[in-house]
């Protein structure tokens, strides 16, 4: 399938086919280009993952080549002040110079300590270029980044079905619940073709129930919009779970029986029962005795019961949840998410009888289990401060009408064209894979890492928790001081919590090397600045959290880049080089391109390798060697659908976790090097192998005084607050009111004599933010909504305007606000509202 | 004879301005002109509350009270129904623009032209684009008329994410216009002002 | 679902009603002053009064297209203006305003001669039917064009046209009055009865205009929310109402009975033609746009 539009026409101009980098998704584009400019870009319409469709962010890219606010040639700080607001008075330098003013800084740190080095890397599509900290030395992640949405989500995916997202099945589900998430509508996975795959299912009939705070695309677009409290969103779960075990007494025995550890047997401790050999045991009910797992017909096995095992009460996985759930009910839960009992009851019902339990479908001759009824969630639902269990709670829901990446139910996403991360794990179970962007850190003590990465076995990076090691290393036996910091593709004063104290941070550092495209509240702060091209300028071999296809996507250079700027990857590798470790640094590129797997791509360590050769090398790996870099640059992408076989049932003939043993036994033993650390007070209570109802601190925080609730969140027009800066976008969002001002609700309005336009404050335990009042009907009383792309400090076009409300000041960046678990970090505060003029 | 026009499916769109960008870069329109928006509302009080979407475009009007408004002919109606405007006759008077009902004239005021986006002048892209434009003329969406003429769907059509814009012939018998209204029941905007607009809507 | 009430929308991405916001005050200047120039010509050539004559002349042909060619974006092209007579009022207006300048020019040389030439009288007298049509024409047609608009419902009222004519009348009759006054003290009384009368009339005219549109379109209604309550309450009932008609009217009575001190004269006419000119601007200003909505968002209130 050649691309037909490569070739030039009559006009000479020509369209080339490439990825589009607004975002981190990678929808297929092709670019008309004329006399060296780009005019247009479209959605590749060969390219099956957004079916020629883009996002408004994707038709903007060209104001972002052309945009005046790019730094367009090496730069080097003059103003040895440094602050908010501080001109840097950046002088124009050569790139020798650059590199060897960070070469030398960067080295020095190196030689006394790699780890000194803190970085703030977050450029999703070159994923594969994350690991250049660790070849320097450094484990310190200074971004907030994947962990302010993923930092639950992702463990509980990869130890789910080995995914690392997930979404319901557009094509065949019936009836979508959607609890915090753009999935479709607004944001999340490769919203373009997204929205076209919602689109169609909502005209066939699909129903859509959102669960969110504030009325989002996807609530207002839903046929039912559900208002919650923040947090809380797992009692409504949970609370629906007890109408399906204890009232409907409708789940998917079979699945729950057969496809995942439910039945198995946990002692009183908490402990799945295990003979000796070390194998789980299950319950004969036929013979009314323990048996292990896979010496007993399914048809005998019990699902629920509790029974006595050598005097010992010992119950199944299922019965533990169940008896859990005995006193989660909707009124109880419905109180505290302020949704009415009845509601839960009712979308419960609504829902269990949707998913067709018992039904099978036929595709393409195999028959697979069909559980057209599913529940899609993301950030806004999870990522809190018992993220865990939100995400537990979900996904066992799910598990209830068995629709786990069955047709028509809940599917997992593949983090890359690698597919799920399926591989046998102990008893019969799938292998858990909470990690899938680095290997799982072993525990260290004292630490290695600023954000203590070491003592998330199975969790996050927790950047936010930066703020509180830097500022009191003793307490984590934190033994050195960081002193230089590298950022690239990431703006971590803006994406952590705690502003005040990220800028204390970073005053501390002796040296600051930043590789972006422009100015950003980060790179103010930088010693030097390393321009990189944007994605119309560069090479890249793009495949990232696909939720229907697989393959990957070219993007390739349409125009000559403007100004003297290099690649990222040429920047960081020629860094290696000068600091004499690009041997390693291509060792590394081997492993995460999957070199070593096929020697006959190995990189050699002694030589140095431009963009266009690992691409090539990294293609032809993948795709043979009739696949390299001129093949795509020729047909653009190899994406295809992923196949039904690739799709559906990943795990096989393994079982997926119920019971999430591995869960508390990684919590047994943080407990004993802990201990055996003497580090005292570490909090460990989320390590439990079941969700259930508990407060966080957020929700605590209510009886200290803080009355309402703020959140964040994300809609079509814009990438974090980075696209805000581009006058097209901006332009557009500013007659929003949805990124209007602080958002509240009308009746809550007019109680605190509050209108449109006042002036009002928002203090947290945390901090305090400034902005003018939008009141708007769609939001629950309670609850302050600020858009993520509402401000920016650093803003070079005056056509930008400013709203002056940053919210992650609001937030706090300690483990009290962190999942103990995880490392997930709480995105919503509680407040106090004061008017101020 | 064509009647091209467009039907907009209210209940598929997303109000994401897809739409609004795609006619941005398309046609490189200068700073805060829109030919292609999407009017965003917030409807009944909490928890009963909507926010609805209802993207806009020139209606292409039958009976276009644009071009009976303009004195000196700029404003022109194709065969295919396109209304379109004559940058070089286009005095810059404003009547086209008092008349039309829909906001959907553009009028480039002096000094527009000198600057785009940037802060530094015109890039690449709007001095290729700007050629387009003359200061103090009036401007407006063509239905995307260079595309059409090469065959090829509007941009806001191609690019909306959803499908909720649907190009086509409201004469072609075998057209998914007319079908689309007969099936679901179409409205356009404004009847009272009885301009025939050719832009449909079918309900959420 | 309750109702809401339509706002006024800040931009075109917004619901609400819409401003007018392409004429500004230099077309307003024009119509006034159109308005004004066609009728003291008009008047001004039924009485033979050439001082009139020549200012109403002047007003016309410099000051209204002055403005015109002043607003327009490309007045080099300004002649374009005049190709489509058959649908444009604006074209007819121009047309309108072109013969007026040649036969108004005509009217006002001298014994009919030019450069020493003897006009035919044929010609004498045609140039005078022709201006005495195109004065009459300029003074309303501007009624005409903003009538035309489907889209501003307050404008678009048959009503309009009678009202502009009627304001260009109470202008011009108060300019002659003026002029006469200053420059002859010779006033036909006639000349201020009509005022007076006109006073009155457009008064009646005005208000009977405002009961139609609050009955008209949500939009026309809007308006006179506006014009009575809102924003521009303060200009409608302040300049257009107590101003150019009650003031005036008052002042000119006064001016009739007690005393008739040029000031006062000047004062009345300043205080007319305050009105006069604030009508037309408050009409230009205030006229909306409907709100372009489905018609599933009905539940709303048009206020
Ligand atoms: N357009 C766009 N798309 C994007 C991105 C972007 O910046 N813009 N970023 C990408 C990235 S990195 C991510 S992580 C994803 C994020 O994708 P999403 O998770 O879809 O995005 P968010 O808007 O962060 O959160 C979703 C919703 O959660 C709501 N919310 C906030 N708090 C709560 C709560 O406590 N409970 C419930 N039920 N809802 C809550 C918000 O109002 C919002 O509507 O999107 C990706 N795609
Ligand atoms: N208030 C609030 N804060 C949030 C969120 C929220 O919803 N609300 N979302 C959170 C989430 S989910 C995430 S993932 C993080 C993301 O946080 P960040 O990773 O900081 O995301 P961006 O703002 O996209 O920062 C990336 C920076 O990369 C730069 N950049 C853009 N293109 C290029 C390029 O081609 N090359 C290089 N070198 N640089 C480039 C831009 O200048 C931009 O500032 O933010 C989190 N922070
Ligand atoms: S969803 Fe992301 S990758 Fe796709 S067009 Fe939009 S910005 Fe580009
Ligand atoms: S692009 Fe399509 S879905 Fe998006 S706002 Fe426009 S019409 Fe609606
Ligand atoms: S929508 Fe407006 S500009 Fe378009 S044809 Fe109708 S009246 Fe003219
Ligand atoms: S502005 Fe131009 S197009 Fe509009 S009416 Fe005047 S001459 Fe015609
Ligand atoms: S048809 Fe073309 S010009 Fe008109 S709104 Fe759509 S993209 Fe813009
Ligand atoms: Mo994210």
């Amino acid at each position: 399938m050649a691309f037909a539009h490569a070739v030039p026409d009559a006009s000479g101009s020509r369209w080339i086919p490439s990825t589009c980098g607004m975002c981190l998704h990678g929808c297929g584009i092709k670019v008309l280009v004329r006399d060296g400019v780009a005019l247009k870009i479209e959605g590749d319409e060969t390219n099956p993952d957004n079916l020629g469709k883009l996002c408004p962010k994707g038709n903007a890219a060209i104001s972002r080549l052309y945009d005046s606010s790019r730094v367009l040639t090496p730069l080097k700080r003059t103003n040895p002040q440094k602050g908010p607001g501080v001109d840097p008075k950046w002088v124009p330098i050569s790139w020798d110079e650059a590199y060897e003013m960070a070469a030398r800084e960067l080295g020095r740190v190196r030689q006394d300590d790699p780890r000194k080095l803190l970085c703030a890397l977050g450029d999703f599509q070159r994923i594969l270029l994350w690991g250049w900290p660790a070849v320097f030395g450094s484990p310190n992640f200074f971004t907030s980044l994947g962990n302010y949405c993923g930092g639950s989500y992702h463990p509980v995916n990869g130890s789910v079905d080995g995914s690392f997202a997930a979404i319901n099945d557009y094509e065949r589900c019936n009836y979508w619940i959607q609890i915090g998430s753009g999935d479709g509508f607004s944001s999340h996975l490769h919203l373009s073709g997204s929205a076209k795959r919602m689109a169609d299912a909502r005209m066939r009939g699909m129903r859509v129930v959102t669960l969110d705070p504030r009325c989002s695309v996807a609530a207002a677009k839903a046929d039912e919009w559900i208002p919650t409290l923040p947090g809380t969103d797992r009692a409504f779960v949970l609370g629906m779970a007890h109408v399906l075990l204890h009232e409907l007494k409708q789940y998917d025995r079979e699945f729950l029986r057969d496809k995942t550890n439910a039945p198995y047997l946990v002692k009183s401790d908490g402990n799945l029962l295990r003979n000796a050999a070390g194998k789980a045991m299950v319950w004969d009910s036929k013979q009314n005795l323990a048996k292990p797992w896979d010496e007993i017909s399914p048809e005998s096995m019990a699902l629920e019961g509790t029974f006595t095992f050598d005097g010992n009460c010992v119950r199944t996985g299922f019965q533990v949840w169940k008896d859990i759930l005995a006193d989660h009910t909707p009124e109880r839960m419905g109180e505290i998410c302020t949704v009415p009992a009845d509601t839960i009851r009712r979308i419960a019902r609504e829902f269990v009888e949707a998913a067709q339990i018992g039904s099978t479908i036929q595709i393409e001759g195999k028959t697979y289990p069909f559980r057209p009824a599913a529940l899609n969630y993301y950030r806004g639902s999870q990522s809190h401060a018992n993220g865990l269990f939100d995400n537990l709670a979900y996904k066992m829901f799910n598990m209830l009408v068995g629709n786990i990446d069955v047709p028509g139910g809940h599917l997992g996403v593949p983090l890359d064209h690698r597919g799920f991360f399926v591989s046998p794990g102990e008893d019969g179970v799938l292998k858990p894979e909470p990690h899938q962007l680095h290997p799982a850190p072993a525990f260290k003590y004292p630490p290695d890492s600023t954000h203590l990465m070491e003592w998330f076995p199975i969790g996050f990076d927790a950047g936010q928790l930066n703020t509180e090691t830097l500022l009191d290393p003793q307490r984590f036996g934190l033994n050195y001081q960081p002193e230089a910091m590298l950022i690239y593709h990431s703006n971590p004063l803006w994406n952590l919590p705690e502003t005040d104290k990220v800028e204390q941070i970073m005053r501390r550092m002796k040296f600051i090397v930043a590789i972006d495209i422009q100015h950003t509240e980060s790179t103010q702060w930088a010693d030097v600045f390393l321009p990189d091209r944007t994605f119309l300028e560069s090479t890249l071999l793009n495949c990232l959290e696909p939720p229907v296809v697989t393959g990957h996507s070219l993007r390739q250079p349409v125009v000559e880049p403007l100004g003297d700027t290099r690649d990222a990857y040429d920047i960081l590798t020629e860094l290696a080089e000068r600091l004499g470790f690009r041997d390693d640094w291509n060792d590394l590129l081997n492993v995460v391109c999957g070199f070593t797997a096929k020697p006959q791509y190995l990189l050699d360590p002694d030589r140095r390798y431009s963009d266009e050769e690992l691409w090539d090398r990294y293609a032809r790996s993948i795709y043979g060697d009739d696949h390299g870099l001129d093949w795509f640059k020729q047909h653009g992408h190899a994406v295809r659908y992923r196949t039904p076989e690739e799709t559906f049932l990943p795990y096989g003939d393994l079982r997926i976790p119920f019971y999430f043993e591995f869960i508390k036994r990684t919590g047994d033993q943080m407990r004993k090097n802990l201990e055996q650390a003497g580090v005292p007070n570490w909090p460990l209570d989320n390590y439990q192998p079941l969700p259930f109802w508990k407060n966080s601190q957020v929700i605590d925080d209510g009886a200290r005084g803080y009355e309402f609730y703020a959140i964040t969140f994300k809609e079509s027009l814009h990438t974090f607050a980075d696209t805000l800066v581009m006058p097209w976008l901006s332009e557009v969002s500013e007659k929003d009111a949805i990124h209007g001002g602080i958002l509240m609700n009308s009746a809550t309005a007019g109680q605190l004599n509050i209108r449109t336009g006042d002036r009002i404050r928002l203090s947290s335990p945390a901090g305090t933010i400034e902005g003018a009042a939008q009141v708007i009907e769609g939001i629950h009383p309670q609850v302050f909504g600020v858009s993520n792309a509402i401000t920016r400090s650093v803003v070079t076009n005056p056509r930008v305007k400013q709203k002056g409300s940053h919210f992650n000041r609001l937030l706090t960046g300690s483990m009290q606000y962190t999942d103990s678990a995880t490392g997930g970090l709480e995105s919503t505060a509680r407040v106090r509202v004061e008017k101020l003029s | 004879m064509a009647r091209l026009g467009m039907v907009i499916d209210l209940r598929r769109c997303i109000g994401c301005n897809a739409c609004t960008l795609a006619c941005k870069q398309e046609n490189g329109t200068p700073e805060d002109i829109h030919y292609a928006r999407v009017i965003t509302r917030e409807v009944g009080t909490y928890p009963a509350t909507k926010r609805t979407f209802l993207p806009v475009l020139c209606n292409h009007c039958e009976d276009a009270p644009c071009a009976q408004a303009c004195p000196s002919g700029a404003t022109w109606i194709r065969e295919d129904g396109i209304v379109m405007v004559d940058r070089n006759k286009c005095i810059g008077c404003r009547a086209c623009a008092v008349a039309c009902p829909y906001m959907n004239r553009h009028f480039i005021e002096r000094g527009l032209l000198e600057n785009g986006y940037s802060t530094d002048g015109l890039s690449p892209y709007e001095a290729v684009k700007f050629t387009e434009f003359e200061e103090g003329t009036m401007t407006k969406c063509t239905l995307c008329a260079h595309r059409v003429d090469a065959g090829l769907q509007p941009a806001c059509v191609i690019t909306c994410p959803t499908d909720a814009r649907i190009f086509g012939d409201w004469d072609d018998p075998q057209g998914k216009l007319q079908k689309l209204v007969d099936e679901r029941g179409g409205w356009s905007l404004l009847p009272e002002c009885k301009t025939k607009p050719k832009v449909y809507y079918l309900d959420e | 679902m309750t109702t809401q009430s339509i706002a006024i929308a800040k931009h075109r991405f917004g619901f609400g009603y819409y401003r007018q916001v392409y004429w500004n005050w230099l077309i307003g200047s024009a119509f006034f002053l159109g308005g004004i120039g066609g009728a003291t010509f008009l008047l001004s050539l039924i009485t033979a009064f050439r001082p009139g004559m020549i200012l109403g002349y002047l007003v016309v042909v410099v000051g209204k297209n002055t403005a015109h060619l002043t607003f327009l974006g490309r007045p080099e092209r300004f002649w374009r203006a005049a190709m489509r007579p058959d649908r444009s009022w604006i074209a007819r207006g121009i047309w309108a305003t072109g013969l007026f300048a040649v036969s108004g020019f005509v009217c006002l040389l001298p014994q009919g001669r030019l450069a020493g030439w003897a006009i035919p009288a044929v010609i004498l007298s045609a140039a005078h039917v022709v201006a005495m049509v195109s004065a009459f024409f300029i003074m309303f047609y501007d009624g005409f064009v903003m009538n035309s608009s489907p889209a501003i419902a307050f404008w678009h009222s048959k009503m309009l046209p009678l009202l502009i004519l009627m304001y260009a009348s109470l202008g011009g009759t108060t300019i002659s009055l003026t002029l006469r006054e200053l420059a002859s003290n010779d006033d036909p009384a006639v000349l201020s009865q009509a005022e007076h009368v006109l006073l009155v009339v457009n008064f009646l005219l005005l208000a009977g205009y405002l009961a139609r549109m609050s009955r008209w379109t949500p939009a026309a209604r809007e308006t006179v929310r506006l014009l009575l309550r809102g924003p521009y309450a303060r200009v409608f009932l302040g300049l257009v109402v107590a101003v150019g008609l009650l003031a005036t009217l008052l002042l000119s009575i006064v001016q009739q009975n007690v005393v008739g001190a040029p000031w006062l004269v000047i004062l009345i006419a300043l205080c007319e033609l305050t009105g006069d000119f604030a009508l037309v601007m408050v009409l230009l200003k205030s006229g909306l746009f409907s709100p372009q909505s489905p018609p599933s968002w009905e539940t709303t209130r048009r206020s």
